[in-house]
């Protein structure tokens, strides 16, 4: 398989495992990827209320170390890597000058002078030549992708099916802290965070033992419903949790703020790349802002279509599906802020038709402790 | 799989023709290639379908697919069951699924679409892709 351009995709360790199993596989960031593998529906919804397992061995890695690391990262991070303690991560954006993201990520405390990074795929390369250009400090900075497989397994049944397969100590790891632990008899670092809104563990360990360690997380799972799921069950689980994905809610053009990341702007301590105009904007607002809406008419929104009020485009949906575990049909869009208020009636422009729908506030979805 | 009393078209609709009336769906290939269906939109009784033209849209989760007439002719029926259960269409798209029936302008049309055997030939094909 090759893209347009004729350029190889990259395979992850795992794709013959997911041929093996039927699944569908896509072009996704210069990756050959699975989509799916039962249907979207039957996965997202085995994450809502059992578990899922996707391989993200996709996502980019980076390593940034040394005595000059935290101030290389404090620069080129949104959020405030001070606060981290050994073995806590933090969801934050690698910046552009006007406040705009290079991309969003995870941030991974080793130790004081140890960070590891997960981006995304399709910027692994974007991100690294950008931070060795802001590199000042001399901090040591290394793309470390190849060096792992990610998995994902996600769900309220996570916890439980892990449990079976690794020494960790799952109950004292908390949201948002990770350790190094063995699953199924393999090294690596076990992350609790994920993309999907529920409860569950990321793994990165070294690629050799891959697809052992798939087949063993399946199996362990079975007996609590666990299935493999694709990329495509991702993005919608993703949309329901209302987490931006980099190149619809977030790119160059626009600013954390106007994505409602203000929560990840360390605005008032130190500074950092795009401080300034972020600063600006937090006073003197911003000119478009992010929502959530949901359909109250038959028809679903797709990526690109016009957000209408009173018959004039004054935006842009950057995220629309149908959601399986809401069962209706809603979307992310940007529009200006005096439009921006929940429960102002809007319409979606479907193949030249005027749509009904609903701001609502976000997430969609939340989870229930 | 692919039943010998229906002609097929290369975007994957199929068509029986009983006298004048032909009844149109989309293939097993299609609804494979869709995934999960949530929402078909159809047009109304009386409405024009034109040949090789777009009658109407299925979406699946992930994506918007046009479904294109096989033949010219005017809406005599469309599937009400279908467009308030999509999901119909994943689980029997050469049945209950069907999606319209139309009287034909022109019974001759049909002769260039496909047979059950052609349009598997076709399908391999488009797989080996």
């Amino acid at each position: 398989m090759a893209t347009s351009e004729g350029v190889e995709l990259k395979r992850t360790a795992l794709n013959a495992a997911h041929r093996a199993a039927g699944a569908r596989l896509v072009e996704f960031g210069g990756w050959e990827m699975p989509v799916e593998y039962s249907g979207i529906m039957q996965e997202h919804l085995a994450v809502r209320t059992r578990a899922g397992l996707f391989d993200v061995s996709h996502m980019g890695e980076l390593e940034v170390q040394g005595p000059e690391a935290l101030a290389l990262l404090q620069w080129v991070t949104s959020n405030d890597v001070s606060r981290l303690k050994d073995f806590q991560a933090q969801y934050s954006a690698l910046m552009y000058p006007p406040g705009s993201a290079v991309d969003d990520c995870i941030v991974h405390r080793m130790a004081a002078d140890h960070y590891f990074l997960c981006v995304n795929a399709a910027n692994t390369d974007k991100d690294f030549a950008w931070i060795v250009q802001q590199n000042t400090f001399e901090a040591e900075v290394r793309n470390v992708s190849s060096a792992y497989t990610q998995l994902a397994l996600q769900g309220p049944q996570a916890a439980e099916i892990l449990a079976r397969v690794t020494d960790a100590g799952l109950s004292a790891l908390r949201y948002y802290w990770f350790c190094r632990a063995k699953c199924c008899g393999v090294e690596g670092l076990l992350a609790r965070t994920g993309y999907t809104g529920e409860d569950g563990f990321e793994f990165y360990f070294a690629p050799a033992e891959s697809e052992r360690v798939w087949n063993e997380l399946l199996e362990a799972g079975k007996p609590k419903g666990l299935i493999p799921a694709g990329l495509g069950a991702r993005n919608t689980l993703r949309l329901e949790a209302a987490y931006p994905l980099y190149g619809h809610e977030l790119d160059e053009e626009t600013s954390l703020l106007e994505a409602n990341l203000g929560w990840i702007c360390k605005l008032d301590n130190g500074e950092f790349i795009g401080r300034g105009p972020l600063v600006e904007q937090r006073q003197q607002g911003t000119r478009k802002k992010l929502v959530g809406f949901e359909m109250t008419a038959r028809g679903i929104a797709r990526d690109g279509y016009s957000v209408l009020v009173d018959g004039k485009a004054v935006g842009r949906v950057t995220s629309g599906s149908y959601a399986p575990y809401l069962k209706k049909s809603i979307g992310l869009a940007y529009v200006p802020p005096e439009h921006a208020e929940v429960g102002r009636e809007i319409q979606i422009e479907i193949r030249g038709k005027a749509v009904p729908a609903r701001l609502v506030l976000l997430p969609f979805y939340k989870r229930s402790k | 799989m692919y039943p010998q009393e229906f002609l097929y078209t290369k975007e994957h609709e199929w068509i029986r023709v009983d006298e004048s009336i032909g009844t149109i769906g989309i293939t097993e290939y299609a609804q494979k290639e869709l995934g999960d269906v949530v929402f078909v939109e159809l047009p109304k009784v009386g409405d024009h379908v034109t040949a090789g033209e777009s009658f109407g849209t299925v979406e699946s989760v992930k994506a918007v697919s046009e479904i294109y007439s096989p033949v010219n002719g005017e809406v005599t029926a469309a599937n009400p069951k279908v467009q308030a259960n999509p999901e119909m269409l994943n689980a029997d798209p050469h049945g209950e699924a069907w999606l319209i029936r139309v009287r034909l302008s022109d019974r001759r049309e049909i002769e260039s679409l496909m047979s059950a055997d052609e349009y598997e030939a076709y399908i391999r094909q488009e797989k080996a892709h």
